[in-house]
Parts: structure tokens; sequence; C-alpha cells
């Protein structure tokens, strides 16, 4: 059973040595330093990502961190890494640390989940759920066992957000999960890191460790009857177990297949409990809601999309790095002034939460960042994490790259994903056996993989197909003559 | 209900449905692949989308459910060319090899409906799987696979057995059983549901791969064991060459076991007797059926006029149907004119029908299959169900496995009780002590139900006083269980209900078997679990038609309907228009006990191999040559007929003729002909016909049709007057249903007993076994059946079964098989005060020193020779479940 589902996972065997990411922001940074990506094609096991999308074509072996700018008035999920990072519990006191939490376990639990909704936050992990009605579900649930889980699975390559906040702010993540679980009666965590983030893994561990204690976490906090568990869960190399009932199915030790919703997580998640399913990022906007309130919170940003947003800039751009924006920003004050532009060469779009979703050419540039405007122009706002590629990287690669990727991560479940991501892979990579295909078929291909696949991941790839369709017709065209 | 429109039409459906469901309900076709009705939902293939009103993107409508005012379209251009492009990926683009696919499937179907049976690559080819083919029953062809995971989910949600997995992810996938290309080296169970369920035929059943699709099928009911499943026989050329589930059965709901799916060979198995044989000086002549009749008829009156009626005994089968039982008991109570008949009962639940009959006025389960769905606790008592009542035995675990708590009493640890939460492993033949000790727990730490007490129970205060000195401490002793775990079992059974009670040949097997159905009788009523869902008590009976059997009247002291016969006797009278002997019949260990001393002179015994399955054969063997006369009516020339028949009456299997049979949970269910008469072979029912016919009762035996002898029976037993076949079309009817508009009955005893308003509860003691070990014979051994093989396996072992089960083993702790160096596989003596047996040996890694299990299933091994003469006190029926013995290097 147990190897049944191990060979699920992707995950290299132990002492494997270096690893090489295949991710996209190291394809399209492949010709920066071609020896390099090379060995990532030649892993037995693919790495997808290890969020050093900044310094792309990346590998395992040393590293530099990022730049991390706070590029809004007010600093929300960067407030305290801006200050210097707080990677001790004293340290972390220090900058203001868990004045949250005392706040908030003064508060009735649903006056907190009143407060956040009020605040507008919606869920930083793509999706865009109000965080407020999501916790005010499980509130609402009866039940004697309710969980938070964490999803820290940033797998969507280009995106190393929550890489960052939890490495460089690791009490302010688990400070909001305490929050969150006495806001919405659950008495455990469950923290799911993606193994190609071990930094990331070392410092959550051994913040909780600190906390436990420091009587931060365990039973009594405070002195208060409040008790509060975390569990810190290793992801095992699946991009899907970032889609929350994959998630949770993987920490369960199920088969991690994308689960049909309803019943969604809320009422019966993990173990089968009312479940909150947040983002790191989402968690690390908690604290400055308690603090300074939702209504300050709701001052910032624009449309449906209130607050800030953390956005990752991969190595093609002049100023790589970590930002946070404020919500309504335009996509070309992010790629042309806080990024600065390419390095070289002539930008030719960008790919941003991911690529599987749209891709947006530069006459969109002038669009505001939020959840409903980055819909309208075919794209995501996803993550956060954004891809340039030049014009060294045709549509026909692109595509080929990307396709590769869904067939690889597919979990296998639905037809669509599982058969089509590999058939479009097979098309641009000319490995077609025989079989001549037409440009008609491509659009039947991308309408049943946008319409027809049980998640995002199938979904997806139909939506960058049809925007590479869209925007780059001639290329996409010339593929099939 | 709500109000949906689809493509058009309006109409009103359950809220809880699926626009599947409600297109379904309106005769419109969605294609789907991923989905089964008896599956959870899951919406992998994604064929069944559709759009929805209001929706961005089609759904999936196996996984929707409708909303009042829901408008959907299910077959717009743009989703069937989505569809179309499903199935060609499906096909990997061409790639498959679309020629062995199963036509009568759904994946061929849609390729067929779409227009892409042609493939449209040159290079056709497979994926590289190659078939596996070392299963006797079941072909797998991976290369036709299209990872719907039907197999999978079906041997997790409805087998429990986990066999199939999926390995590795995407496309991928590979499905392994137990993690090899196997299914024979596999834990499968072989219970063909994966096959069944499989939408390409990439498992498929063996028998279609070598004999073609069944030009017809015929819905019947299996010949194994007492659960009656439902099977669809499928046939061509009028030769059986698929047995399939029967999706909307309520009993099996869409699925079989082993034996029910793939043991049908024997009925074609070259060894069948199809023209009656007399035996002339010694060896076997054939003969014509008028010439066989008047041999018996003749005979009969000869025995008649020389020692009178109750010199002649009739023996009933188990297998036969209920009508041909009724004419058994209808044949040896006016025709011979003796109450000596009998049935297989005898040997297995007798001790139930007459221990509930005493306490609860009914002598059968009290409640239905369905209640294991509504159940908290099941406790299940010397009954092994996944091996002997295996779709019985699969509900359960499913049950246990979705959180119902499970108690197992046994010597053995059985597959479920190693799933049990608690498992008494108790020592054979201390049922009494322990059941008693229950009890005592449940008055002593005051769990019983007062309130059903007071107003149903008579005796409860002298019940209580008795129930003192069965301590759990006391009964710890005697049985070798732990006196806390006694406690244990007894709260959880009395404070998680409803709980259910089944027990099996583990309680009735015994000196004190109807004791021990009593002293289980006793735990419901103490607690209130009898009369509502999800309780009662639940004897799992042995054979297709034991329940039927003994009902019909194949009962030396009851008529059909079991009703005794002083009680019946005006009304059989009347409608007979024939006297009923007065003479106290003998039971078919009585009769046997008489042939040995001289008094019982003649037998016709119908379907039932008494030689091999009796215990004690030394004494069968006795007492069978001392007969004068004895007819078998069989499909075989079983182990009885071979030694000591006089005439052999050929008889057809059930797949090849009409009537009824009755299973454990009291439902009634048509059995129809599918196939044959095989040669000259004829029904039971019309060889009881042509013989009292011949005896000058054609007044009496004048039916044309099993139909006819059904409505004579629903003349007699008021309780059956409104099961007619008429109304058994689908599915059957559960007794009491007394009249035709009646709906039958799922749960006795809801407001009252059969027997009036309150009851007893009966003080059991304790009186041991005479069976004993000693220095001699140091090891108690129980025997029993096994998945594989069916009693003495006259079905099992002509239909390829040996491949799992080749001969009888035993089986002994581990630590007993060190001390006599025994190797597994190697071959042993079994010896017991009475005989002994050869058979081959295995380590049971959980049994207790000191006890031992044997099958009984290899006519060659004849473990019978050492079973011994204890029989229930009150029944007669042999204790099967303890033996001395001690073992040798054979």
């Amino acid at each position: 059973m147990v190897d049944e589902i191990n060979s699920f996972y992707a995950s290299p065997k132990a002492g494997n040595g270096v690893e090489y990411c295949s991710g996209t922001a190291c394809f399209v940074a492949r010709s920066m330093d071609p020896a390099k990506f090379s060995k990532s094609s030649m892993q037995q096991v693919r790495t997808y990502c290890l969020g050093k999308c900044y310094e792309a074509p990346s590998s395992s072996e040393g590293s530099s961190s990022p730049v991390i700018s706070a590029k809004t008035e007010n600093p929300v999920v960067l407030e305290n890494i801006i200050k210097g990072s707080a990677r001790t519990l004293d340290r972390y006191v220090e900058i203001g640390g868990f004045r949250a939490l005392r706040k908030a376990l003064d508060m009735k639990p649903s006056e907190i989940v009143d407060e956040v909704d009020r605040s507008y936050l919606r869920g930083r992990g793509g999706a865009g759920f109000p965080t407020g009605k999501k916790w005010a579900s499980v509130l609402s649930q009866e039940s004697v066992e309710k969980y938070i889980v964490v999803n820290a699975d940033e797998g969507d390559p280009g995106a190393y957000i929550d890489r960052m906040l939890m490495e460089m702010d690791p009490f302010r993540l688990l400070e909001a999960t305490i929050i969150a679980g006495y806001a919405t009666g659950a008495r455990r965590a469950f923290i799911y890191i993606r193994r190609e983030y071990p930094e990331a893994i070392g410092t959550i561990t051994s913040a909780a460790q600190e906390m436990f204690d420091s009587n931060y976490l365990g039973a009594g906090i405070f002195g208060t009857d409040f008790s509060f568990d975390v569990k810190i869960v290793t992801g095992k190399g699946s991009y899907v177990c970032g889609e929350e009932t994959a998630l949770l199915r993987s920490i369960e030790g199920k088969r991690p297949e994308v689960a049909l919703r309803p019943p969604y997580p809320t009422e019966r998640g993990l173990f089968g409990k009312p479940t909150v399913v947040n983002n790191v990022e989402t968690l690390a906007n908690i604290p400055w809601i308690i603090n300074h309130g939702s209504a300050a919170f709701a001052e910032i940003g624009f449309s449906k999309s209130r607050g800030t947003k953390a956005i990752s800039l991969n190595s093609l751009f002049r100023n790589p790095g970590l930002y946070e924006i404020d919500m309504g920003t335009t996509i070309d004050q992010v790629v042309n002034g806080i990024g600065g532009g390419l390095k070289s060469g002539n930008l030719k779009g960008i790919i941003v939460g991911g690529p599987i979703a749209g891709i947006i050419p530069p006459s969109r540039f002038g669009t505001r960042i939020g959840y409903e405007e980055m819909k309208a122009i075919g794209g995501e706002l996803g993550h956060g994490g954004i891809i340039a590629f030049d014009e060294g990287t045709s549509i026909r690669d692109l595509i080929s790259h990307v396709s590769s990727f869904v067939a690889y991560e597919s979990c296998g479940k639905c037809t669509p994903c599982r058969l089509g991501s590999r058939t479009v892979e097979n098309i641009f990579s000319g490995n077609n056996k025989g079989r001549s295909w037409t440009r008609n078929d491509y659009e039947i291909l991308s309408d049943t993989l946008l319409e027809t696949s049980l998640c995002g991941l199938g979904g997806g790839l139909g939506e960058f197909l049809k925007s590479a369709a869209l925007n780059y017709p001639g290329e996409v065209d010339a593929c099939f003559v | 209900m709500f109000r949906v429109t689809i493509d058009g039409i309006e109409g009103r459906f359950e809220e809880h449905e699926t626009v599947l469901e409600a297109a379904r309900h309106l005769g419109i076709e969605i294609p789907t692949l991923c989905h089964d009705k008896r599956l959870e939902e899951y919406g992998g293939c994604r064929l069944c989308i559709v759009r929805i009103n209001g929706r961005s993107r089609p759904e999936t409508s196996c996984t929707t459910r409708i909303q009042d005012g829901m408008t959907v379209e299910t077959s717009a251009d743009d989703i069937e060319e989505e569809r179309k492009t499903l199935l060609r990926l499906m096909t990997r683009n061409g790639e498959m090899d679309l020629s062995g696919l199963d036509r009568r499937k759904e994946f061929y179907h849609h390729l067929e409906h779409y227009g892409l049976l042609q493939a449209d690559l040159p290079d056709v080819g497979s994926n590289g799987a190659k078939p596996w083919e070392d299963h006797p029953f079941i072909r797998v062809d991976m290369d036709k696979c299209i990872d719907c995971y039907r197999c999978v989910r079906i041997c997790e949600e409805v087998q429990g057995q986990f066999v199939w997995q999926r390995w590795n992810r995407g496309d991928r996938v590979v499905l392994l059983a137990d993690g090899k290309e196997s299914l024979k080296e596999s834990s499968c169970v072989s219970c063909g549901a994966c096959a069944d369920t499989c939408p390409t035929g990439a498992i498929e059943d063996l028998s279609i791969e070598k004999e073609g699709y069944p030009d017809m099928y015929t819905r019947s009911v299996c010949p194994y064991c007492g659960t009656g499943c439902e099977i669809s026989i499928g046939t061509r050329n009028g030769k059986i060459v698929e047995i399939l589930p029967v999706q909307d059965s309520p009993v099996s709901k869409g699925h079989l076991c082993v034996k029910g799916r793939y043991s049908f060979g024997f009925a074609n198995s070259p060894d069948r007797i199809t023209d009656p044989m007399i035996r002339v000086n010694g060896k076997w002549k054939k003969t014509s059926w008028e010439d066989a009749i008047r041999f018996v008829g003749d005979n009969f009156r000869n025995i008649l006029s020389r020692y009178g009626p109750d010199s002649i005994g009739v023996l009933g089968s188990s297998r036969a149907t209920n009508e041909e039982n009724y004419l058994a008991q209808k044949f040896a109570r006016i025709v011979i004119g003796t109450n000596n008949v009998d049935g297989c009962a005898r040997v297995c639940h007798a001790p139930t029908a007459a221990g509930m009959g005493y306490t609860l006025g009914t002598g059968a389960a009290t409640n239905s299959f369905d209640d294991i769905e509504k159940t908290h606790t099941m406790m299940l008592i010397g009954v092994n169900p996944t091996e002997n009542h295996p779709i019985v035995g699969a509900r359960i675990k499913e049950r246990t496995l979705k959180g119902a708590n499970l108690i197992v009493i046994d010597p053995r640890k059985t597959e479920l009780a190693s799933l049990a939460r608690i498992h008494l492993q108790i020592k054979p033949g201390t049922n009494i002590p322990l059941l008693n000790a229950l009890a005592n727990v449940i008055v002593t730490e005051d769990l019983v139900d007062h309130r059903f007490l007071n107003e149903r129970i008579s005796n409860f205060d002298v019940f209580t006083k008795f129930l003192t000195e069965w301590t759990p401490e006391r009964a710890a002793g005697i049985c070798g269980v732990d006196a806390s775990r006694i406690r244990e079992a007894a709260r959880v059974y009395a404070t998680s209900g409803p709980a259910m009670l089944f027990h099996g040949l583990g309680v009735t097997e015994h000196s004190q078997g109807t004791d021990g159905v009593m002293a289980v009788v006793n735990l419901a009523l103490l607690t209130g679990n009898i009369g509502k869902e999800g309780s009662g008590v639940n004897p799992l009976r042995g054979q297709n038609n034991v329940q039927g059997s003994a009902h019909m009247g194949c009962d030396p002291s009851k008529l059909t309907g079991y009703v005794p016969i002083e009680a019946g006797r005006q009304k059989f009278e009347e409608v007979w228009k024939r006297k009923i002997p007065k003479n106290k019949g003998l039971d078919e260990m009585q009769m046997i006990d008489s042939a040995a001393s001289g008094g019982l002179k003649a037998l016709w015994i119908q379907g039932w191999d008494v030689y091999l399955t009796n215990p004690d054969m030394k004494h069968t063997e006795k007492a069978f040559n001392s007969l004068e006369f004895m007819v078998i009516q069989d499909f075989f020339l079983n182990e009885t007929a071979r030694k000591f028949g006089s005439v052999f009456l050929p008889a057809v299997t059930s797949y090849e003729k009409d009537g009824t049979f009755m299973n454990s949970e009291r439902r009634v269910q048509r059995v129809r002909k599918a196939i044959g008469p095989m040669g000259n072979s004829k029904a039971d029912w019309e060889i009881i016909d042509l013989v009292a016919q011949y005896m000058g009762f054609g007044q009496d035996f004048s039916f044309n049709s099993p139909e006819e002898v059904w409505n004579e029976i629903r003349e007699l037993w008021d309780g059956g007057h409104g099961i007619t076949y008429g109304r058994l079309e689908n599915g059957g009817i559960q007794w009491p249903c007394p009249s035709e508009d009646h709906p039958g009955t799922r749960i006795l005893h809801t407001d009252r007993f059969t027997l009036g308003k309150k009851t007893s509860l009966v003080e059991i003691k304790y009186l041991p076994t005479s069976e004993v070990t000693t220095v001699d014979y140091p090891i108690l051994l129980s025997t029993g059946r096994s998945l594989f093989q069916f009693n003495a396996a006259t079905m099992t072992n002509r239909s390829g079964n040996r491949a799992f089960h080749d001969t009888d083993y035993v089986y002994l702790s581990r630590g007993d098989a060190e001390r006599m160096e025994l190797k597994a596989g190697e071959r042993v003596r079994l010896v017991s005060r009475y005989g002994e047996a050869v058979t081959k040996f295995s380590v049971d890694y959980d049994l207790k020193d000191g006890t031992a299990f044997a099958t009984f299933n290899d006519p060659e091994v004849g473990l019978n020779q050492i079973t011994g003469p204890q029989r229930d006190s009150k029944q007669n029926t042999p204790e099967y479940k303890v033996t001395a013995i001690r073992i040798e290097k054979a």
C-alpha cells in the first residue's frame, strides 16, 4: 500500500546530489547557462521549480537571496522582512510579533472571523476565495475536531513568495495559523511544505519548536485554556498536491488524486473533518489585519481585490526579486517600472501565476492587477509569480515545455489532462508517430482540456493553449504547416 | 422534488439525484465510462459532461446534483466534439488494438457511436502490456485499459479487498494486483467484480474468450450458499458461458463471489449422469425412466408391505427448490405414510430454527442484509462470512471499514476477526460460558434496555439470579479469553447500538447447539436489539435453500410453513384430502441409527452426499450397508451412490429448472431455467411426481409446473400466501407476506414476537461436551469449508476451483507445528477416537496451541472418518466443531 502510494510521487532517492530545476523560469532562461539547464533534463526524476527563479537557470547548489522590497506605502506581508528578518523568537517579539495573537485571544472567535471578513482578504493561492467566508464556514460546523491546513506547496514555477515568507519570517506564519485555529475552533494545524523548499522546512520546524518550548504552542497558550498543536508535513514532489483536495489526501496518506467538490474541505476536509485550507501568503496578512483593523486593510487596493500582493520576478528581468505592491498596480508598472524591463532582448510576453494560465502579451500591460481583471485578459493572478520570456523562446518550444510539465505532473484521474497533455507534448516536440495533426485538432484539444478537465491543471493547459493561439497566431499556425 | 429541464423535456426528480440519473429517467442517454452505480461518484473519464444553464464550463452529469429549475443540454455539438476527442485520446490516438474490445461493453459502443472504430493510424500496436493468463477464470490485457479505475474502486468499495492498485501517476499509471502482474498470485478472491465492471474488456472472463459471447441471459439465483445472490446466466447454444451479477438484486446489489460467478463448470462436467441407472449384481446399468420409476415404486411397495411405512425414510435437499422439498415431504407423508422426512438442515442449522422458534416464535433471521448498512455494531459468533457467505462478508467488511464496531467470537482469527475491534478467540466448545458471561456483564453493569425488558420480557428477575454465577472471570477460565475483553465486548455490543448478531455453524454444530442459539438470542433481548432496524439475530444459513427445505416441511415434526404437525393437521388433511401419519418421524441422524440397528430398511436421498458429509463415516457405512434399498437422486454419482445406491435417478442442476429458493433473510426468489435439461435428466419435482403417480397417487401429484406446486404451498402456508410467481419477477419477497398486496417483511418482532407480546429469557446451563482432549488426543479440531470449495466440493471441484484449493488441509498453530516438526504442504494423518484421515498440513499463525481447523472438501480425504457421534442434545445436529485428535506424520 505504502509503496503503491509512494510510486505516485517524484522524489529523487536520498543522496542523489545536486538537483537542477526544470521549471518554466529556468526554461525561459536556458540560454543564460545552457550547460547548467541541460543537466535538468538528464535527471531521472524531474524537479519542477526550486523557487530560485530570480537566479534561473537554478540548481539546489549554493544560493543567493533575492532582492526583497516593498513597493507599497503599506507593507503588509513583507512588513517584518523589510525590517530585517525575524528568525528567532526573541527577535520576532522585539519587532512586535505575537501582538496580534494576544489581541485575538482576547476576542471572541466570531469577532475575529468578522474582522477578517470585513477586510475583504481573498485567498492568495490563486482562487481568490474570501478568507473570512471560509473561516466562517468552518466556525459554523458542529464538530469536535477541526483542522487548519497551511498550503505551503507553492508549486507554480515562477513563484518564490511563500518560500521567502517562510524562510525569513517563520513566526508570522505560525502566529497567523494559531489565530486561524482559535477563530474557527480548530486545535491542530498541518503545514504542508513542498520538499523543494528544504530551508523553509528547516526554519518553520525550528520556529515551531522554539514556540513549543516557550508556550507559544502546545497546551494553554499564554496561560489561556486555548491549546494548539502544529505538525509539519513535507511534500514528496508532486505539483497536484498544491490543489487542496489532493493536498489533504496526501496528508492522509492516500493517493493524492484531485477529489470532487462539493463537499468542500470546510465541511468535510482532512480526515473527514471541517478544515480551513489557506496558503502561506493569505495567512501572512492576518496579523496585520488584527493589528491595524479590517478597514485599514480594505482601504488598500481596488475593485474586488483589496490589500497588497506579493509578486516575484524571474531572472530575465533587469531587477528580479520579490516585491509587495498594492492591488491595482498596472502590469506595466510592475514589468517595466519595478522590474526595469528585461536585462537584454525583446520581451515577448509574460506568464503570471504559473504556466498553466494564459500568456499575457505586452499589448495588455495596461491592465491593473486584480483577480477579475487578470481573468478578463485571459490570464490569472495565481500565486503572483511573474515569468517574462523573450524572443529566444518560440511559442512551439514554450508549448512543448508547458505541456510536458502538465503531462509529468498530471495525477492521471481525468482523461483530458492525463492523455491530452501528452498528446500536445508529442505534437509540439515532434514526436507525433506518423500522425498528421491539424490546427483544428489543436483547437479541439485546447477546448477539451479547458472545458472538461477535473481541476486547474488540465484546464489551465487549455487556457494556455488558447491564449497562445490568440496572441501568437502566426507562430501557432506555423507549427501545423 | 425538483423540476429540471433536460434537452427541452421537463421532468420532476428526487432532490438527491444527479443530472445523469435524471436524464436516464427521461430516457436520455449520456455516455459514461468511469461511472458504475455500485461505486462512489468519481468523475474521472469526463465523458458525461453536459451544459448546465448558468455554469461557465460543462459539468460531469454523474457527479452534479440537480437543482430546482435547472436547464441542461446533453448533446450540443461542441460537447459531442469534446466527447469524441476524449474517446480518441483513450484509444491513445488510435494506437490501441481495438479488435480485442468486449463488444458488449460501454467503450466499444461509444467508439462505434462516435465513428472511432476505424483506427486512423496504420501502425496499430500495443502499449507494451502483456496479457496475464495465469488465472483460471480471469484474463487481463492492460493494452485495453483506459484508466477509469473501476477495477480498483470496485475492489475497494464493494469487495473491500484492495487487490488492484494504481502505481505511478499521469499517463504512466500501471494497474497491478498487489504490486504484481498476476491475479492468481495476489490476494484476489476471484469475485470477478473487476471483470464485471471493466468497460472495455481489459479484465475479462476467460470463458468469454474461449466460448464467445452469450446469446441469452436468464435471471436466476445462485446454487451455492444461503445468501441467495441473484445471477444472470449467460448461455450460448444451450451452454453456460458466463455468469454475471444482477445489478438491481436487493440481496447482492450487483456483486457475486468466486462460486456464484465462476463455479458453474460442473453443469457441463463430463461425468454428469444423465440416464437413470439400476445396480444389477453390483454393477450400474443404464435404464429407461419407465423402468427406473417402476423399480423404485415396486421396491417401496415391497418394503411397505413387509415392514410398514416407518421403515422408509425420505431426505429432501437444501440444493433443491421449495417446490421440490414440499413434494418430498408430501410424498413421505401421504404416499409412504411416514413422518420420516428430513433435510440437510439437520446437519447444520436445525438448532437455529428450533432455538429461535422456541424463544421468538419464528426460526429464521429477524432482520435483513440491508440492516448491515444501518447498524453500528456487529457481533459475529462462529461464522466466517468472507469465506462462506462472501457477499454478506463483503458487506460486513465494508461497513466495518466505514466505522462500525465489529466483535468476532471464533477460535480462529478469520479475515473479519483480523479487522475486528474485539476478537474473543475462544476454545472450541465453550460458547455457552462465554455467551452467559456477556449476558452477566450486560446485567451487572446495567447495560440492559429497561423499557424493552418491561414491555417484552416476562422473567428478567429470575434470569438475573441465574446469571450471577457466570462472571467473566469464571468464563475466562473455561473459554481461554481475558475477562476484561469479555467485559469490553459486552459493553460495546450493549451500548453502541443498534447492534446486529450473526451466527453460523460455530454456534449450532455443538452438543449444546440449540442452547447456544438461545443464549445468543438472550443477548439481543437483554439489550433490546431486536425488532428494529440495524439489529436482530441473524443466522447465516449454509446452503442456497436450506432455509426453504425445512420450511417446506422436510422435518419430521413440522409441516409446510414450519408448523408443528398437530397444529397443522386439520388444515393439511383438508387440503390434501389425505390423512397425515400420527407416528413420530425420525430425523436424519435417527434414520442412520435406525438403519444401523435394523429398523429403517429403505432411504430415498435427494441431492445430498450423506456418506461423505455425515460425521462418523464408519457408523454411516454400517447403517447404509444394513439398508435393503437406497434411491439416490443427484446429478453426479456421489460417494453415497457409488458405495450404497440401488438405483440412481439423474436430476438436473438448478440452472436447468424453474422454481423458488428461500435465502437466509426469508426471501423467496425465482429460480429460472437457463439451459438443459442435460440428456435424459429431469428436475426433482418431475421425478417425485413420476414415482408418486406410479404408486397410485396421480391425483395428489398431478403438477404440470413448479408454479402449480407453489400455488398449493400458498394454500397451506399463511405467511407465504401473498407471494405469487407473478410478484417474484424482480428481487423476491420476504415472508411473512400474508396477502397479495402485502409488501413482505424486512424486520420481524417489531411490536410483538410471533409467539406473543412477551417472551422469556432462557437459562442455559453449561453442559460440557464429552469430546475432550487427552494425552492420546491432545488437539481440538473444528471442521469447515473454504472460500473456493463448497462442502463436499461436488460442484466446485468440477468447476476449476482445485486451482485454488487442491485438497483438504489441516491448520495447526505455529507452536504445535514446530513441536511436531511439520512442514507446510506435508501430508499428515489425523487420528481421532473414531477413525483417521490424511490431509495436507499448513500453519495458521493466529491459531492458539491445541486447536486445529480442517476443511472437509475433498472426497478422497473423507475427513468425516474422524468426526464423532456427539450431537446437539435437542436437534441431533452433529458436533462437527469439536473433535479431539492427534496428528501423525503420514
